[in-house]
């Protein structure tokens, strides 16, 4: 491929990725849009008297519309789900990284099976199971059932950061006498806190799209953006303010998450210069 | 040392193993609490293949999840093979689309192709069409271009992203050497690069086949309510207020899952057979 066809597919391709948010995002701030009119006739800060703020947001930071309750169910969920994550695939983790032994391959296979189970039947059998322990329509069942899904995505992208961990520094410092605490302390965690972290980016922001196994373990009263959003789509009607409004705030994490990894992955180059090459 | 692998094993087999033997036994007839025990019975799954309804939804299924994992592959990976050694702005902005839910990418689809949409605004401005309804119906119609767009828009950024990363990898030098040597462009791409890509292509086409096969969201917000998949049948089975035929979801949701581990493993032997530079890997 010469350049100039791949700089110019590389632009078609990134203007398609963004240009489609416009429409939501002029969707979200129109006080009228009337067909056929290509932009907003009224703007809602032209309609300021009338309006205190657009309609789609106005809805959304309003009591009834529970919006916000359901903004916090979902970071608290993915807070969760993020932590528990970590605690169960970062040891995991190490062990594929670093150990040989028999059955490896079992093991991985294992750990990516819920990417292969369709998420639609991941949450049917769990709706039955909760059904049978109490929990279902709790949230937590939701967050038992959410970890599931992350732990593929954890366990790869932390086996690929703990393999980037030259273990010939811990087995040097162990030599100079460190304890194993001073080695995770001084070494292990500073060494790896970037690739960490992204990999817990991406949990949080797996969990904050499930929205077929919330509906199904949570029987609907686990509410998520993610699932409120789910609720007003369909139907062939064109997009209200409201979905836009939710659409945008769903956005939020995601570019969050993409400006973030940034930051770190970078960082994480630096860090592998400082550290000898072997 | 392998005991770090305790609590994660612990975790899937027990909440994984839950759903899947729970989910068994009531796919065979054990359900309790909604009043049916006919437990063992096979009337669920054989249901599957003499209701006309349901042979069609898998029909459907393949359908829509076969071009729409075709059409992401072929652009995701000439889109990965585009990306540059090093990232710039375009190839990080190009990311988002992986970034937000699949909620959203419907959100997206239909506020540009339903009836009083974006597009159907532009072609109104370009004195194509007067009233919305000419449009035709791309979002709800038979040829389900809605699902076909929004799968196909949010996963060729993922498998670009993993062409670009195997790329990276790979030893660069090759293709010059292969170049000086005397061979044409075609000869580099089909003998040099794609032999190197291979293995990513092919992981890419296992994770979004299975996804595509399993699919929920997309079908059911953007199939008009005429064209379910297995997948939205099963939803719309287990959420009917008759919660007595709820093990006929679970039948189901097991034939899909066997149907796509199936057609993944298939995926994968096919790929190791006669892909070049899979076999050895």
């Amino acid at each position: 491929m010469s350049d100039r066809c791949a700089r110019w597919w590389r632009g078609v391709w990134a203007l398609s990725a963004t240009l489609p948010f416009a429409a939501l995002i002029v969707a979200s701030l129109a006080f009228r849009w009337n067909w056929p009119d290509l932009l907003p006739s009224v703007w809602w800060w032209q309609a300021r008297a009338t309006a205190r703020m657009p309609i789609g947001w106005d809805y959304l930071v309003a009591p009834a519309s529970r919006a916000l309750p359901a903004l916090a169910t979902s970071a608290g969920l993915a807070t969760a789900v993020t932590l528990i994550g970590l605690a169960v695939a970062w040891p995991a983790a190490r062990v594929l990284a670093h150990e040989r032994f028999r059955g490896r391959g079992a093991v991985e296979l294992l750990l990516l099976a819920p990417l292969l189970v369709p998420e639609l039947a991941l949450a049917l059998g769990l709706a039955v199971t909760a059904v049978h322990l109490g929990v279902a329509g709790s949230p937590w069942g939701v967050l038992a059932a959410h970890v599931v899904p992350t732990l593929p995505y954890l366990v790869r992208t932390l086996s690929a950061v703990e393999q980037g961990f030259d273990r010939d520094l811990a087995d040097a410092a162990r030599v100079h006498g460190a304890g194993s605490w001073a080695v995770f302390w001084h070494l292990r965690l500073p060494l790896l806190a970037p690739g960490v972290a992204a990999a817990a980016l991406f949990a949080f922001l797996v969990s904050t799209h499930l929205v077929v196994l919330t509906v199904l373990v949570g029987q609907g009263r686990v509410e998520t953006t993610a699932v409120q959003l789910f609720a007003r789509l369909g139907g062939g009607a064109a997009l209200d303010p409201i979905s836009a409004a939710l659409a945008l705030l769903l956005t939020v994490p995601g570019v969050l998450l993409l400006a973030l990894l940034d930051g770190l992955l970078r960082r994480r180059v630096d860090l592998r210069g400082a550290t000898p090459r072997v | 040392m392998a005991l770090g692998l305790g609590p994660a094993l612990a975790l899937l087999a027990l909440v994984f193993g839950a759903a899947l033997f729970g989910s068994l036994a009531q796919s065979l007839g054990h359900a309790p609490a909604y009043g049916v025990e006919a437990f063992p019975t096979l009337r669920y799954y054989r249901a599957l293949f003499t209701d006309p309804a349901l042979a069609l939804a898998a029909w459907r299924t393949l359908t829509s999840a076969l071009p729409a994992t075709a059409l992401g592959l072929l652009l995701g990976t000439a889109l990965g093979l585009a990306l540059p050694p090093r990232r710039d702005l375009a190839s990080s902005v190009l990311q988002l689309p992986l970034l937000v839910p699949y909620v959203v990418a419907v959100a997206l689809t239909t506020s540009w192709l339903a009836g009083g949409g974006v597009l159907a605004r532009l072609l109104a401005a370009a004195g194509v069409i007067e009233a919305p309804q000419e449009l035709p119906r791309l979002l709800d119609g038979r040829a389900g271009i809605g699902v076909l767009i929004t799968l196909v828009w949010k996963q060729m950024p993922f498998t670009a992203l993993l062409v670009a990363a195997v790329r990276t990898g790979a030893d660069a030098q090759l293709e010059e050497v292969a170049r000086v040597f005397g061979a044409s462009r075609a000869q580099v791409l089909r003998y040099v690069t794609l032999p190197q890509v291979m293995p990513a292509v092919l992981a890419a086409a296992a994770i979004t086949l299975a996804y595509n096969l399993g699919a929920l969201e997309v079908p059911l917000l953007l199939g008009g309510g005429t064209r379910d998949t297995l997948a939205v049948s099963a939803w719309r089975v287990y959420t009917d207020p008759d919660a007595t035929q709820r093990p006929q979801a679970l039948a189901i949701a097991w034939t899909l899952t066997l149907g796509v581990v199936l057609a993944v493993a298939a995926l994968l032997a096919a790929g190791r057979r006669w892909l070049p530079g899979v076999a050895g890997r």
